[in-house]
């Protein structure tokens, strides 16, 4: 394993036995409830439902079709965006501030877990 | 394992790993949510809990059929005479009494 990847595993392995990892789902997932992240994506899923039909929709359905909106934010452009560009510019489903209060936790963890 | 330091990183190369991790705080909300649906959708619970605008037809689901008015002693409809309270009850034959 090269030392990038050896750095990454060692975060990885700290975030989840320090129980910050577990920490970080929960708040991001409060705040996605907070800003209608869920009932966008619900009212997309009653889409997806609808054509695929409620008894023949399947896991790997909903994941390829809700994924790529759900994690979509303000930061992704024309040149960024691996996904079909003009739908996602105008569908920022990850506000702004979630994302800014997630990244500064995460980085408040590396610069207190400066050794691994 | 030795001891792996990031206080020798640059800020770009700590700004991209704290990216790294939102990218994938944000995959797993996203594919939990998409475990949730499906496990509703599966256990037939899908539009009680997930679709709280529009009605069961939209997935499919036929509705219980509408058989009119009630016919027993008691129910009635709005508007329709003849139906509920005002009926007088009819007395048992003897040999139930």
């Amino acid at each position: 394993m090269n030392k990038d990847a050896q750095m990454r595993a060692a975060i990885n392995q700290k975030l989840i036995e320090t129980g910050e990892r577990e920490r970080l789902k929960e708040l991001l997932r409060a705040k996605l409830i907070e800003c209608g992240w869920k009932d966008q994506l619900k009212a997309h899923c009653k889409e997806v439902i609808k054509e695929k039909g409620l008894e023949h929709v399947t896991v790997d359905d909903l994941v390829a079709e809700i994924t790529p909106k759900g994690r979509v934010d303000s930061s992704m452009n024309f040149n960024t965006c691996l996904d079909s560009c003009s739908y996602h510019y105008n569908q920022a489903l990850v506000p702004d501030s979630v994302k800014k209060e997630l990244l500064q936790r995460i980085r408040t963890f590396l610069a207190q877990h400066a050794s691994l | 394992m030795e001891e792996i330091s990031l206080a020798n990183l640059d800020t770009n190369k700590l700004e991209a790993i704290a990216q790294e991790i939102y990218v994938d705080l944000i995959e797993d909300s996203c594919l939990g949510f998409c475990f949730e649906v499906h496990r509703a959708v599966k256990c037939g619970y899908f539009y009680l809990e997930f679709a709280e605008t529009g009605n069961v037809k939209d997935f499919g689901i036929q509705p219980v059929e509408d058989k009119g008015a009630c016919r027993l002693p008691l129910c009635s409809l709005p508007g329709e005479p003849g139906n509920g309270p005002d009926q007088p009850l009819q007395r048992s034959p003897p040999e139930f009494q």
